[in-house]
C-alpha cells in the first residue's frame, strides 16, 4: 500500500513536472515582454495558438516531418509578432496600461476568429513525430515518451538558455537594464524602439515554441488561446511581474498543485488552483519573487 | 561652441515648466544651473536630452539641430546624462551596470573611457564591482552613475544634482572627482541646488527661477552680485 | 455650492428624463409591434436591449465612474442567473420574485468576496485578477454538474404563467420597469455623494486618501453595487430563456458589455446604453449572416476606436485637456495635423470594413471578374476590393476637401462633418454593401461626436467636480 502511494506521488510529481514545463515555454515570454516593454500582452495566447497552428499546417504539408517545424513555426510568429509590435503597439508604449490592455484584447478577438476563418472551427491535431508516440518506465511507472524525451528538455532548454541569454550576453544585459529603468537605458544609448522590437520577437518566438512543442500533446481549436491565457497570467503574477526566476517557480508552482489537485478535488481541480493561487496573492501581493508591490500603475 | 539651448519652451502634459530658457556651454568649460527645487532645472536637462522635447525653441549641439531627436541618438552624438536620484540598475552588478553605459565616442578620444579608467577616477567603485546596484551606499551610487555615463565616451557631460542627499564628506569627495574630470577636458553642465559645491567647480553660472533665466555670468560677476545671490540662492 | 443643492440641481437633468420618458413611450411598443404585424422577435430583442442595457450601466459605474476595469463582470450575470434559477427550481414552494431579489443580493455577496481580493490590486492586477475570478465562477458552473448541470446547464425552470405569454409582451413590460427602476437608482448612486467620491477616487487616488476617503472601502462598495445590478440582469435574462448555461458567466459575456461602454462613451452616464443598443442590433445582424466573424467584428471596433481617438478612452480619464498654452495657429495646425491622420484611419477603415464584408458576401466576387483577362469591357465589371479602394479615396479626398476649411470655419467645419457622417451613408448604400456601411458610418459617427463634442462632455463632467468631489469626500469621511 504504501509503495503504491509512492508510486501515485511519483507520478503526479512527474506530470506536474509535463504541465510546468509546458506553462513555463509559453509563459516566460509573456514575462519577459512584460518585464522591458511593460505591456501585458493578452494576445500573447493567440501567439502560442499560432505557433500550434503553424506546427499542424506545415506537417500536414510535409506529410508527418515534425521536428523542422518546431523552429519555423515559431519563426513564423515570430513574423506575426513584429508586425503586430510594430502597427499596434509602438504608438501606445507611452499610453496608460489598461489602454495597452484593452487594445491586446482587441487583437485577441481578431486573432481568434481568423483562426477560425483560416483553419475552421473543428478540432485538429498533430501526430506525435515517429518513435514518441509510446511510452517510457521509469521507476515502474510509465510516462508518455514525448512528454519525457521532446517536452521536458524543451522546457528545461529554455529556462537556461533564457538565463544565459539574460545574464551572460551583453544584449541581455541591456535586457534587464530596460526592465529596470527605460529611459535610462535610452539615455545611456541604447535604441530602445528596436530594443523593444526585439524582445518581442524573442517573446514571440517563446510563445509560438510553447505552441509548437505542446501542438502534439491536445487537440488545437479556436479558443485555446483564451484558455492558456489565464493560466499563464495566473503564473507569472504570482511568480512576480517582471520577474523570469519568478515565472518558472510560478510554473512549477502551478503544474504541481495542478497535477495534485486532480489526486484531491477531481471535479474542481482547476477551481481549487485559482483559490489557491488568490490567496497566494493576498499574502503576497507582488508575487513570490516580485519585487515590489506596484506603485501608482 | 557645444551646446546652445535657444529659447525653449517645455511642458509636462497640462504644466508647463519651461518659459524661454536660453543658455549655452563652451568647449571645456563648466557651467553650473542654479536655483531652487522646482524652477525647471532638471526639465532643462530632459530637454537638452530629448527625453521630454520642448515644444518651442531649438537646442544646438555642435552645430546640429538636435531638438526632439530620440534620447539615444543624442547620446550617440556624446552627449552624457547623469540623472539626479542615481538612477543605477539596481539589480545589476556595479560591474554590470558599468558595462551597460558603455558605447564608442562619437568623436575620436585621445583616451577611451574603460572600466580600469573610472575605477582610476572613483578607487571606491574597484572593490564592490560584483555587489549589486541597489546595495550601494548614496554616494557610491551617486559615482556609478557618473562612472556609467563616462563609460559611453560622452563630450558634454550633463550633472543632474549630483551632490543632492549626500553627506557633506561625500559631497566633498565627490567635488573633487569632478573637479579632475573637468581638468581632464571634460565639458559639464551641471545642475545644482547646493549652490556652493556648484559655484566652487564652475567658470559660468545661470540662475533659473519658474522657468526662466534670471541670471547668466561668470561666478566673479555672481559672487559681486549681491542682489541676485541674496534672492535667489539665499547665500 | 453645497453638495446637497447640487445633487438637487443634478436631478433636473434632462437626459435623464428624456431617457425616462423614452422608456415610458417604449411600453406600448409591443402593441405597435403586434398591431403592425412585425415578428414577436423585436420583442425578444428590445427585451434583451433593456437587459443588456441595465448590465453595461452598471458595468460602466465601475469603469467609467471608478476607473476599474473588471474583465470578469460576467461572473456577476451568471451567478445572478444561478441563484434565481437554482432557487426556483430545485425549492418548490420558492416564490418567483423572492428569487428575483435574491439574485442582487448573490451578485453582491459574490462581489464582496471576489472584490475583497481584487480590489486592493489597481490597473493590471485588477484586471487580471477580474478575469480569473470571472474564469472560476465560469468553470465552477461548467464542471460542477451534480448542482449547476454542468454544460448542460439548468433548463426547464419554472416561471409564472403571466411570464409565458405568447407575444412576450408581458415580460418586456415587467423588464422595461425593472430596468427603468434600476438604472434611476444608479443614475441617483451616481450623483450621489459616494458617486463623485468614485469619480475623485478614479481622478486621483493619492489625494482622495489624502482627504481623509477610505478608498479601498469605496472602491469595494462600487464593486458590490455593479456586482448587484449585474446579478439583476443575469436573473432577468435568464428568465428570459427560462434556463440558465454556463455560457451565461463565459468571458465573452465581460468583452460585449465592455465594448458596449466604450462604444457608448465611458464617460457619459447613458452611453452604454446607446452601445448597448447599437452592439446588439449589429449582433443580432452579424450573427445571423456571418455567425463566424463576431469577435473579429468586436476587436475590429475595439482596436479601430482605441486608435480612432485620440488619447484613448482611458487617456481621456487621465489627461484632461490638451495644453492651452499655444496660439491659435498652431492650435489649428494641430488640429489639421490630427484630422489629416484621420484621414487616413478613415480610409483604411473603410477598405478594411467593406472588403472584409464584401468578401463574405460573395466569396466569388472580390477581385476584379474572371474573364477579365480578355475582354476589356468586363474590366468596367469590378470586383468588391476595386470598388472598395475607389469609395474609400473618395471618402477621403472629400474629408480632405471638408477640412481645409478648418482655419476660419469652425463652426461650419462642425456642421460639414455630421453632414459627411451622412454622406457616407448614402455612399454605402448606394455602393451596397449596407452592413459594412453602417458598421463604418457607426465609428464615424462615434468618432466625429467625440472629437466635436468632447469639449462639451468633458465640461460636463468637470464642472466643479474637483471642489464638489472633495468635499463629498471629505463628508463622507466623517
Amino acid at each position: 500500500m504504501a509503495d503504491f502511494m509512492t508510486n501515485v506521488f511519483f507520478v503526479q510529481l512527474v506530470n506536474g513536472l509535463f504541465i510546468a514545463a509546458g506553462i513555463y515555454l509559453v509563459a516566460s515570454g509573456l514575462s519577459l515582454v512584460f518585464g522591458v516593454l511593460g505591456i501585458l500582452n493578452f494576445a500573447h495566447g493567440s501567439l502560442y495558438m499560432y505557433g500550434a497552428f503553424f506546427v499542424f499546417t506545415y506537417v500536414g504539408f510535409t506529410a508527418g516531418d515534425f521536428w523542422p517545424a518546431l523552429f519555423i513555426a515559431p519563426l513564423a510568429v515570430v513574423v506575426l509578432g513584429i508586425v503586430m509590435e510594430i502597427i499596434f503597439l509602438r504608438p501606445i508604449y507611452k499610453a496608460d496600461p489598461l489602454y495597452q490592455l484593452l487594445l491586446t484584447y482587441g487583437l485577441v478577438l481578431i486573432f481568434g476568429d481568423l483562426v477560425k476563418l483560416i483553419w475552421g472551427a473543428e478540432n485538429q491535431s498533430v501526430a506525435r513525430p515517429e518513435g514518441f508516440e509510446g511510452t517510457v518506465t521509469i521507476a515502474g511507472s510509465l510516462f508518455p515518451s514525448y512528454q519525457i524525451f521532446v517536452l521536458l528538455p524543451a522546457g528545461f532548454l529554455t529556462l537556461i538558455g533564457l538565463y544565459l541569454f539574460l545574464n551572460r550576453t551583453a544584449v541581455g544585459r541591456t535586457v534587464r537594464a530596460a526592465t529596470q529603468d527605460r529611459e535610462m537605458i535610452g539615455a545611456l544609448g541604447v535604441n530602445v524602439r528596436l530594443l523593444y522590437t526585439g524582445v518581442f520577437a524573442i517573446g514571440a518566438f517563446l510563445g509560438g515554441l510553447g505552441g509548437a512543442v505542446l501542438a502534439p500533446m491536445g487537440a488545437l481549436y479556436p479558443g485555446m488561446d483564451f484558455d492558456v491565457i489565464i493560466e499563464i497570467f495566473l503564473v507569472v503574477v504570482l511568480g512576480g511581474l517582471g520577474s523570469m526566476a519568478g515565472t518558472a517557480l510560478g510554473a512549477l508552482i502551478y503544474g504541481e498543485l495542478k497535477s495534485f489537485g486532480i489526486l484531491f478535488v477531481p471535479e474542481l481541480e482547476s477551481v481549487f488552483i485559482y483559490v489557491l493561487m488568490a490567496v497566494v496573492l493576498v499574502a503576497r501581493p507582488q508575487g513570490l519573487l516580485g519585487k515590489k508591490v506596484e506603485g501608482g500603475h | 561652441m557645444i551646446l546652445e539651448v535657444n529659447d525653449i519652451y517645455t511642458s509636462y502634459g497640462l504644466s508647463q515648466i519651461l518659459f524661454g530658457i536660453s543658455i549655452n556651454v563652451d568647449e571645456g568649460e563648466c557651467v553650473a544651473l542654479l536655483g531652487r527645487n522646482g524652477v525647471g532645472k532638471t526639465t532643462t536637462l530632459r530637454s537638452i536630452m530629448g527625453l521630454t522635447a520642448p515644444r518651442q525653441g531649438s537646442v544646438i549641439y555642435k552645430g546640429a539641430d538636435i531638438t526632439g531627436k530620440a534620447a539615444f541618438r543624442i547620446a550617440k552624438l556624446g552627449v552624457g546624462f547623469v540623472p539626479e536620484e542615481r538612477r543605477i540598475f539596481p539589480d545589476l552588478s556595479v560591474r554590470e551596470n558599468l558595462e551597460a553605459g558603455r558605447k564608442a565616442a562619437a568623436t575620436p578620444h585621445a583616451k577611451e573611457w574603460t572600466i580600469d579608467r573610472v575605477h582610476e577616477i572613483f578607487p571606491v567603485l574597484e572593490g564592490l564591482a560584483s555587489r549589486k546596484g541597489g546595495y550601494l551606499s548614496g554616494g557610491e551610487q551617486q559615482m556609478l552613475t557618473v562612472g556609467r555615463t563616462l563609460m559611453g565616451n560622452p563630450d558634454l557631460l550633463l550633472l543632474d544634482e549630483p551632490s543632492e542627499g549626500l553627506a557633506p564628506l561625500v559631497v566633498r569627495d565627490l567635488g573633487t572627482q569632478i573637479a579632475r574630470l573637468k581638468d581632464e577636458g571634460m565639458t559639464i553642465l551641471l545642475c545644482e541646488q547646493n549652490a556652493k559645491f556648484a559655484t566652487g567647480l564652475s567658470d559660468r553660472a545661470y540662475i533659473l527661477e519658474k522657468g526662466q533665466v534670471r541670471f547668466g555670468g561668470t561666478i566673479d560677476e555672481l559672487q559681486e552680485n549681491e542682489e541676485i545671490r541674496q534672492q535667489y540662492l539665499g547665500l | 455650492m453645497e453638495p446637497l443643492s447640487q445633487a438637487r440641481a443634478a436631478y433636473r437633468d434632462p437626459v435623464l428624463w428624456c431617457f425616462l420618458a423614452v422608456m415610458a413611450l417604449m411600453f406600448w411598443v409591443p402593441e405597435l409591434i403586434i398591431y403592425m404585424g412585425w415578428a414577436d422577435f423585436w420583442i425578444i430583442f428590445l427585451t434583451e436591449v433593456f437587459i443588456w442595457s441595465l448590465f453595461a450601466v452598471a458595468f460602466n459605474l465601475l469603469m467609467g465612474y471608478g476607473g476599474l476595469i473588471s474583465f470578469g463582470q460576467a461572473a456577476y450575470l451568471g451567478i445572478g442567473g444561478y441563484t434565481a434559477g437554482l432557487l426556483l427550481k430545485y425549492i418548490v414552494w420558492m416564490n418567483f420574485y423572492v428569487a428575483l431579489i435574491a439574485a442582487p443580493i448573490g451578485g453582491a455577496l459574490a462581489a464582496l468576496v471576489i472584490g475583497y481580493f481584487c480590489i486592493r490590486r489597481t490597473h493590471i492586477y485588477f484586471a487580471i485578477l477580474t478575469l480569473a475570478f470571472g474564469h472560476i465562477v465560469y468553470l465552477i458552473a461548467f464542471k460542477w454538474y451534480d448542482f449547476t448541470g454542468g454544460d448542460n446547464g439548468l433548463i426547464g425552470i419554472p416561471v409564472p404563467d403571466w411570464v409565458k405569454d405568447p407575444t412576450f409582451a408581458n415580460y418586456y413590460k415587467f423588464v422595461l420597469v425593472i430596468t427603468m427602476i434600476a438604472v434611476y437608482l444608479l443614475w441617483r448612486i451616481v450623483n450621489s455623494p459616494f458617486g463623485k467620491t468614485l469619480t475623485a477616487i478614479r481622478e486621483n487616488e493619492v489625494r482622495a486618501d489624502f482627504v481623509g476617503v477610505d478608498v479601498q472601502r469605496f472602491k469595494l462598495y462600487a464593486f458590490m453595487i455593479a456586482g448587484a445590478f449585474s446579478g439583476l440582469a443575469g436573473a432577468l435574462i435568464m428568465i428570459n430563456e427560462r434556463s440558465v448555461y454556463p455560457d451565461l458567466a463565459h468571458w465573452t459575456q465581460s468583452t460585449q458589455v465592455l465594448l458596449m461602454s466604450l462604444l457608448g462613451g465611458v464617460y457619459t452616464f447613458f452611453g452604454p446604453v446607446v452601445g448597448a443598443f447599437l452592439l446588439l442590433t449589429l449582433d443580432a445582424d452579424i450573427t445571423q449572416n456571418y455567425p463566424e466573424i463576431w469577435q473579429l467584428f468586436l476587436g475590429g471596433i475595439l482596436v479601430l476606436i482605441l486608435f480612432g481617438l485620440p488619447g484613448g478612452i482611458v487617456g481621456f480619464i487621465q489627461e484632461r485637456d490638451e495644453t492651452s498654452a499655444d496660439d491659435q495657429v498652431t492650435k489649428m495646425n494641430k488640429l489639421i495635423a490630427q484630422f489629416s491622420r484621420k484621414t487616413w484611419y478613415f480610409f483604411i477603415g473603410a477598405v478594411v470594413f467593406t472588403a472584409f464584408f464584401a468578401i463574405l458576401q460573395a466569396p466569388d466576387s472580390w477581385w476584379i471578374s474572371e474573364d477579365w483577362d480578355f475582354e476589356l469591357l468586363s474590366l468596367v465589371t469590378w470586383g468588391i476590393i476595386p470598388r472598395t479602394v475607389l469609395q474609400a479615396v473618395v471618402g477621403a479626398a472629400l474629408l480632405w476637401w471638408l477640412l481645409r476649411g478648418v482655419r476660419s470655419y469652425q463652426l461650419l467645419f462642425r456642421w460639414l462633418l455630421l453632414a459627411f457622417t451622412v454622406l457616407s451613408l448614402v455612399l454605402q448604400m448606394y455602393l451596397e454593401t449596407p452592413l459594412s456601411g453602417l458598421a463604418i458610418v457607426f465609428l464615424w459617427n462615434i468618432y466625429c461626436f467625440y472629437v466635436l463634442f468632447q469639449d462639451d462632455i468633458r465640461q460636463a463632467f468637470s464642472d466643479g467636480v474637483p471642489a464638489a468631489a472633495e468635499d463629498a469626500a471629505r463628508e463622507a469621511a466623517d
